[in-house]
C-alpha cells in the first residue's frame, strides 16, 4: 500500500500549502504534489464596486507586491476610460515597479533562500532562517534589509505607503513626485550597486557545492513566457508576451497581452486551490510554461542596461538554449534587482519624473478592459467588464504564481525522487523538497481568488480505519 | 528619511478593520511631540529594525482580541523564525535591531483591548476606551524616562 510523507507546513513562503511525496511498496518515491490549502477569493469581492475603487482594493491581494496588483488593476482601467496616461504618470508607476521587483526579490532571496545556501541544506533547522543568517554573515544579512528597505522607501515616496499603496489610478496616478523624493532615490543607488556586486559574487561561488541541487531541483524542459519591449529586451510594464521553449527557440512572438485568455487556459485539480495555467496550443498539462525571474531571463535577448546585460550574457551561458534548473531562479532574481536599480537610476535623472501633469479624466468609454504587468513573480494578468456606469460585473485575476503551478509541481516531484530515501529519512532530504518550492518564492495569497470556482472535495473519514464514509464533491 | 528619536513609537494595525486599527488612535491621541517619532504601519517588516538604531526606547501598540484591558508588556527578543516569513512579530524585529544593529534600549509592547474586526466598521466603545487607556500608559513610559 502506498504510504505518503506529508510536509506541512511548507515553510519560508508567503502562504499556506503543504507537500505530499507518495511512497510505492518498494519504499521508492514514486510521485509528490504542492498541495495550496489557502483560499481568498478576490475576484468575488471586485464584484459591484465601482471602477475607480479597483486599484486601491486590488492593492489589498498581497502584502509584498500590491504594487503589481495596483498597476494591472490601474491599466485595465485605463483601457476602460480609453485615455492616453500621462509620460509623466508612466514613469512614475514604471519606477514603483522596479522599486517593487528589488524589495521583493531582497525579501526572497537574503530571507527565505540564503539560509539554506549560506548554512547549508543539511544544516539545522533551527539555524535555517534570518537569525541563522544574521549569526553567520551579520553584513550579508544586513545589506539584504537595506536593499528591501530601499525598494519599500522608493513604494513610499512615489506611492505614499510601503504596503498597499493606492496612488495609481485609471487614467494616470494622483500625486507629483518632489525634488526632495527624487534626490533621496538617486542616495540610495551607490550602495544598492555596492552590495547586488557583492550577492552576485557570492551566489557564484556556490554553484560548485551546490551542484547536485542546481541538476536536480527542478531542472527540466518547459516553456518559458515573459514580457518584452520592441527591442526584445526585458521589460516589466508595457509590451509584449514571447514564449520560448527549452532549446532557447522562440515559440510564440508578439503575443498582445491584452489577448492572453486567446492563448492561456486555466485547469483545475481537486487536490489544490490554486488553477494551473496552460498554454493552450500545447494542450494540459503538456502546455506547461514557468514565469518569473528565469522565464524573463530567458525569454529576454537582452536586458538593455549595461551591469544587467553583463551578467545576462554570463547567465545564458548556464543553458543550452534556456536555462531549465529551476535553482537558478536565484541568480536570475539577482539579476534582475541589478536592472532594476539600472532602470530607476535612470528614471530619476529624467526630469520628467517631476511633471504635475500626471493624470488624464474620463468616464469609463470601454465595458472590458484587460492590464498587464510584470510582477516580481512573473506575468500578471486583470481582467474587468464594467457596466455603463463603470461598475465591475466581473473580473478575472491571472496571477503569476499559479502559472507556475505545473512547474512548481514537476520540481517537488524531481526533488523528491532524487534526494527522498524513505527509509533512511533525514530532515534535510525534505528541506531540499521545500527549496523546490521556494525557487519560485510563491506567493500564495495573491494566487488563490477563484470564489465559486475552484473544485471543493469534503471526505468523511472513519478516524481509526481511515475508510470512506461519505464525500461531497463540488465540481 | 524620518529623522532619529529618543523614543520610537510603532502604531500596527489596519485602519480598514475596526479596532485592528487601534493603534492608529492612540498615535492621533499621542499626537507629535519632541523628541517622539510615531511610525504608522500596517504589519511588521525586518527593514524597520534599522529605525531602532538612534532610540533608546520603542514601543510597540498594537490591538490585541485575547485581552479586556490595557496591558504593558516588557519585550525579550526572541530568536524564533516567524510563522509568516514576510511578516515579523515585536520580539522578532527586536531581534534582528539588537542583532544587525546592536540596538540596547527597552523595548515595550502595549496591548490595546479589540473585539471587532469586521471591515470597515468603527472602533467599538472598548477599543476607544482601551485607546486612551494606551495614551496614559506610553505617557508613564516617556515620563518615567522623558526624551530630550
Amino acid at each position: 500500500m502506498a504510504e505518503r510523507i506529508l510536509i506541512h507546513p511548507v515553510t519560508r513562503i508567503e502562504g499556506h500549502a503543504k507537500i505530499s511525496i507518495w511512497v510505492n511498496d518498494a519504499g521508492e518515491v514514486e510521485s509528490a504534489q504542492f498541495h495550496v490549502t489557502e483560499f481568498r477569493g478576490f475576484e468575488k469581492i471586485c464584484e459591484g464596486r465601482p471602477l475607480h475603487e479597483m486599484p486601491g482594493l486590488m492593492a489589498r491581494v498581497c502584502g509584498i507586491c500590491p504594487v503589481s496588483h495596483v498597476l494591472a488593476s490601474s491599466k485595465a482601467g485605463d483601457a476602460l476610460l480609453g485615455v492616453e496616461v500621462p509620460p509623466a504618470a508612466v514613469k512614475q508607476r514604471r519606477l514603483a515597479n522596479y522599486a517593487q521587483v528589488l524589495q521583493s526579490h531582497a525579501l526572497s532571496f537574503f530571507h527565505l533562500s540564503a539560509p539554506d545556501m549560506l548554512l547549508g541544506m543539511d544544516s539545522a533547522p533551527e539555524k535555517r532562517n534570518v537569525f541563522g543568517l544574521i549569526e553567520h554573515d551579520a553584513d550579508f544579512a544586513r545589506r539584504g534589509i537595506r536593499l528591501r528597505q530601499f525598494g519599500q522607501r522608493v513604494i513610499e515616496l512615489v506611492g505614499g505607503k510601503r504596503i498597499h499603496p493606492g496612488w495609481s489610478v485609471p487614467g494616470g496616478v494622483q500625486n507629483a513626485v518632489s525634488v526632495s523624493a527624487r534626490d533621496e532615490i538617486a542616495g540610495w543607488i551607490p550602495e544598492a550597486f555596492e552590495s547586488l556586486r557583492i550577492a552576485l559574487d557570492r551566489i557564484k561561488s556556490l554553484f560548485d557545492p551546490f551542484r547536485e541541487e542546481i541538476e536536480h531541483i527542478g531542472n527540466f524542459p518547459s516553456l518559458f513566457l515573459g514580457t518584452v519591449n520592441d527591442d526584445g529586451a526585458l521589460e516589466y510594464y508595457d509590451g509584449v508576451i514571447r514564449i520560448v521553449d527549452s532549446e532557447g527557440n522562440i515559440v510564440a512572438d508578439g503575443l498582445n497581452p491584452l489577448r492572453y485568455h486567446t492563448y492561456l487556459a486555466e485547469a483545475s485539480e481537486e487536490w489544490s486551490f490554486m488553477k494551473f495555467p496552460f498554454y493552450k496550443p500545447l494542450g494540459y498539462p503538456g502546455g506547461k510554461y514557468r514565469v518569473g525571474p528565469l522565464a524573463r531571463l530567458n525569454v529576454a535577448t537582452s536586458a538593455g542596461t549595461p551591469r544587467a546585460d553583463r551578467e545576462l550574457r554570463e547567465f545564458k551561458q548556464r543553458g543550452k538554449g534556456a536555462v531549465c534548473q529551476s535553482f537558478h531562479y536565484h541568480l536570475a532574481r539577482l539579476i534582475e534587482m541589478l536592472h532594476a536599480v539600472e532602470r530607476i537610476e535612470e528614471i530619476v535623472a529624467d526630469p520628467e519624473l517631476l511633471s504635475e501633469d500626471v493624470r488624464t479624466k474620463a468616464i469609463p468609454n470601454r465595458r472590458e478592459g484587460i492590464g498587464s504587468c510584470e510582477a516580481p513573480r512573473g506575468t500578471l494578468f486583470h481582467h474587468y467588464w464594467v457596466d455603463a456606469d463603470g461598475v465591475v460585473r466581473k473580473a478575472n485575476l491571472l496571477i503569476a504564481t499559479a502559472q507556475n503551478n505545473l512547474a512548481m509541481n514537476q520540481s517537488v516531484e524531481q526533488t523528491a525522487r532524487h534526494f527522498v530515501a524513505p527509509r533512511q529519512l533525514r530532515e534535510g532530504m525534505l528541506n531540499r523538497v521545500e527549496a523546490a518550492i521556494r525557487c519560485y518564492d510563491p506567493c500564495l495569497s495573491c494566487s488563490t481568488h477563484a470564489l465559486g470556482r475552484m473544485p471543493l472535495v469534503i471526505e468523511l473519514r472513519d478516524r481509526h480505519s481511515g475508510s470512506l464514509i461519505d464525500r461531497v464533491e463540488r465540481p | 528619511m524620518p529623522g532619529p528619536a529618543r523614543v520610537l513609537v510603532f502604531a500596527i494595525g489596519n485602519t480598514l478593520r475596526g479596532d485592528d486599527g487601534v493603534a492608529h488612535r492612540v498615535a492621533d491621541l499621542l499626537g507629535e511631540r519632541a523628541g517622539v517619532q510615531i511610525r504608522r504601519v500596517h504589519q511588521l517588516t525586518p527593514e524597520l529594525a534599522e529605525e531602532f538604531s538612534n532610540s533608546q526606547v520603542v514601543i510597540f501598540v498594537d490591538a490585541d482580541a485575547t485581552t479586556d484591558e490595557v496591558r504593558l508588556e516588557l519585550l525579550p527578543p526572541t530568536r524564533q523564525p516567524p510563522p509568516i516569513t514576510h511578516i515579523l512579530r515585536p520580539a522578532e524585529l527586536l531581534a534582528i535591531a539588537k542583532n544587525l544593529y546592536d540596538f540596547r534600549g527597552a523595548v515595550y509592547l502595549c496591548h490595546v483591548p479589540a473585539k471587532d474586526f469586521t471591515a470597515g466598521a468603527p472602533l467599538t466603545p472598548t477599543a476607544e476606551a482601551g485607546a486612551r487607556a494606551a495614551l496614559e500608559a506610553v505617557r508613564a513610559i516617556l515620563e518615567a524616562d522623558p526624551p530630550d
